[in-house]
């Protein structure tokens, strides 16, 4: 059976075979084949859960509550489940899963594999450190329950593993007890990229989340002014049913209307609507969790808004010590590149980097233009730049990353790639992802 | 309210399931496996604090009062039973090989027919009680595709006709359900003449029309439209329609 996908970035589309498995019986018989690759939501920028190669085995079936534990603070769930259904079971409740990526259609199995990261990943770290137990289904080696002290190679390469050691059944995360449903969210204006650095390093330890929204549409003065978003949990009005409301994100490729709005000439305006939107109040302000949580609910449009050729995201880990020298390069790169960056963000980032994860100590910056050979051309010198200045590049955001590249950013590329050959010889999953990097 | 619900692991019994428990019933969830029933019953149970009881049943090869057995055993009286579990096959357009026949039939007429016969003693006097079916527009006119399917399905709505007319003495009531396409695993993939509902959406309306005295409608209404025409066109015209 095909049907059609697309990356959310639209940068690779097409008709895919594929399969929807409802029953347990029936998702063991779909996955005895050679290529073969999990979908959870489909939702990645890139195409981590599709290929030409592969059928995808969607898993919106396996999407249960299976276990809850209010005492010792976890919740064991089925891979399919999204993180709206899991807002909408643990809120009232009292409880958090303490990261999570910004929308709610997003997986647990999409959170594992691609061991994403949320708004304050210098305090919280990346999800895999939630991750304390997941069952594994693959078609040599069936039913694995793996952890950091069972199979622990297993789990290793599972938890930032892009969904190719099998099909994870279900995974227990450790959930954090919530002051309340709201967040004080707190704006505070910059007036530069390098002070967007250095307020976000500034704040970063006194928040629970933190992010900062650059505006690089613009050359000239104040390029990378901006707003850094802070927020702390704080008792208030319970994120009920109708607040957990969505529009989905559709990550089909059918054909429908997608003016290209975001053109070079609109984004320098968007972003200027953007920052008077967003500009700092005079006192803080309450903000319902789930709006916090997922800030791209309501305005799923914007992905719609680049066209039918879509964006390009580079989403850049940075060592602390190289922001200085890093911002002006990359500011005279852009200048001589003069095409107006989309959407910039800066958060703080704090851990250890190995196999493929994206962790490390510094800043998580990112950046997002318009799908074009200009953008691309310039998105390729500055992938130079950025290993120069020791940069990873987030693997799950990025369509056009090279193996090339990948392997001077992740020195530990080819122990993954030699562990995940010993476990699985044939390379039964794979997925655009994967055959584009090589693993 | 306490409702069996037999073919609830996927599809519409699951989304019945959940409909259900939503309402604050207590369960009794039935289908061929365990592996999938026991996710289904935790999930309920967790969200709308609701109690569920998995129990696995193979309907091929069934004694119909193990059914109504572990059902009254797990949650005493039973107010609703819904008869969700089907079965239909792309090589139902002729000779069968026998044993698929077989199963046609079985699953979507005898299984359902014994199952009923099973717990009527328990529901027909119980004035909250309910029977619930589901039939197909297959069953509306006979083609050659899904021709033993649509005659079991046909089948199954006769004999509910026979039980609304029994419970009239009685204070149970049955509904029974011409249903058209649903967006399940049973579609996947078919391309099909006319949209499908959502599942959830055929389970919520199945759930707002209990209590009802109902003989067999359409679900969606809509098909009644389509189905009119089908079976009033001329032989000479059928006879040579591919469908
Ligand atoms: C609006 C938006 C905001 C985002 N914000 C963030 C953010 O703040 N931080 C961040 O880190 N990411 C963010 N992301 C990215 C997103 O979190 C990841 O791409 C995530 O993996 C998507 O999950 P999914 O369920 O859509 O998975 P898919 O896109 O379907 O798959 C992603 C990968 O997970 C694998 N996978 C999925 N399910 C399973 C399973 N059951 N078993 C094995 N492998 C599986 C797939 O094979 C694939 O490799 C955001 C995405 C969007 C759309
Ligand atoms: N889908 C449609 O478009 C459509 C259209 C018209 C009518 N219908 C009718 O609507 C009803 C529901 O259909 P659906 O699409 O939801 O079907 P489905 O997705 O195939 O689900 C059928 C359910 O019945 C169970 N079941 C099947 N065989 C069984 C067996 N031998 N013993 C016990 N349980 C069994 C299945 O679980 P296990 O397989 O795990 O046992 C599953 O829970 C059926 O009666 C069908 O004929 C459907």
């Amino acid at each position: 059976m095909k049907t059609s996908y697309t990356s959310l970035d639209r940068f690779t589309s097409g008709e895919y075979e594929f399969d929807r498995p409802d029953r347990f019986r029936r998702l063991v018989e779909t996955v005895q084949r050679d290529g073969i690759v999990a979908r959870g939501a489909g939702v990645s920028y890139v195409a981590a859960s599709f290929s030409p190669k592969a059928v995808s085995i969607e898993t919106a079936a396996f999407d249960r509550i299976l276990a809850f534990d209010p005492d010792r603070s976890w919740i064991e769930v089925e891979a399919g489940v999204s993180l709206g259904k899991l807002f909408e079971f643990l809120t009232p409740r009292g409880f958090h899963i303490p990261i999570q990526p910004g929308h709610p259609q997003v997986t647990i199995g999409g959170c594992v594999a691609a061991n994403v990261h949320g708004k304050n990943q210098y305090s919280d770290g990346i999800f895999g450190s939630l991750v304390q137990e997941l069952t594994l289904y693959h078609p040599d080696h069936g039913v694995v329950r793996a952890s950091p002290t069972e199979n622990a190679e297993i789990f290793d390469l599972t938890v930032g593993g892009y969904g190719l050691t099998g099909i994870i059944l279900s995974v227990r995360i450790g959930i954090a007890k919530l002051a309340g449903a709201a967040v004080r969210q707190r704006n505070f204006r910059v007036d530069g990229l390098l002070a967007a650095f250095r307020e976000v390093d500034r704040l970063k330890q006194d928040h629970d989340l933190i992010y900062c929204w650059n505006d690089l549409s613009r050359l000239g003065r104040n390029r990378g002014a901006g707003v850094v978003v802070t927020g702390s949990y704080v008792a208030g009005d319970s994120g009920g049913k109708a607040e957990t409301n969505y529009k989905r994100l559709d990550p089909s490729a059918k054909k429908r209307l997608r003016p290209n709005v975001f053109t070079d000439k609109a984004m320098p305006w968007v972003n200027r609507i953007y920052a008077h939107q967003n500009r700092p109040a005079s006192k803080p302000v309450d903000v319902p969790l789930f709006q916090f949580n997922f800030p791209a609910v309501g305005k799923e449009f914007f992905f719609d808004f680049f066209g039918d050729t879509g964006f390009v995201e580079l989403q850049l880990l940075l060592p602390s010590d190289a922001v200085e020298a890093y911002v002006e390069d990359f500011l005279s790169l852009q200048e001589s590149h003069g095409r107006p960056i989309a959407l910039t963000t800066i958060k703080a980032v704090r851990g250890d980097q190995r196999l493929l994860h994206f962790n490390g100590n510094g800043f998580n910056f990112t950046i997002e233009l318009r799908n074009s050979p200009q953008n691309i051309a310039f998105l390729n010198n500055l992938d130079d730049l950025n290993c120069r200045y020791g940069g990873i590049t987030n693997i799950i955001k990025d369509s056009r990353l090279r193996p090339e590249i990948a392997e001077r950013q992740y020195p530990e590329i080819d122990l993954f790639r030699q562990r995940l050959r010993t476990y699985d010889p044939r390379r039964r999953f794979s997925s655009a992802l994967s055959e584009r990097l090589l693993l | 309210m306490k409702s069996v619900v037999v073919g609830a692991s996927a599809g519409l019994g699951r989304a019945l399931a959940e409909e259900l428990a939503e309402r604050g019933h207590a369960l009794v969830l039935i289908a061929s496996d365990q592996q999938d029933l026991d996710p289904l019953a935790r999930d309920l149970a967790l969200r709308f604090d609701v109690e569920v009881a998995p129990v696995a049943f193979d309907l091929l090869s069934v004694d119909p009062a193990a059914v109504r057995d572990a059902a009254v055993g797990a949650l005493g009286t039973i107010d609703n039973l819904f008869l969700i579990a089907g079965l239909s096959t792309s090589e139902d357009a002729g000779p069968l090989p026998d044993a698929l026949a077989g199963q046609l039939i079985n699953l979507n007429f005898t299984a359902a027919v014994r199952v009923i016969n099973a717990f009527l003693p328990d529901l027909e006097n119980n004035p909250a009680g309910n029977i619930v079916g589901i039939g197909s527009v297959a069953a509306a006119r006979g083609r050659r595709n899904n021709s033993v399917y649509a005659s079991a399905k046909r089948g199954l709505e006769f004999y509910f006709e026979t039980l609304r007319h029994h419970l009239a003495r009685h204070s149970c009531r049955t509904q029974f359900y011409r249903m058209g396409y649903i967006d399940t695993g049973m579609t996947l993939g078919q391309a099909l003449p006319f949209p499908a509902i959502p599942p959830q959406l055929a389970a919520r309306k199945i759930c707002n029309n209990l209590g009802r005295d109902q003989g067999m409608v359409y679900m969606p209404a809509w098909w009644f439209a389509i189905m009119t025409v089908l079976k009033f066109l001329p032989w000479v015209i059928f006879r040579k329609l591919n469908i």
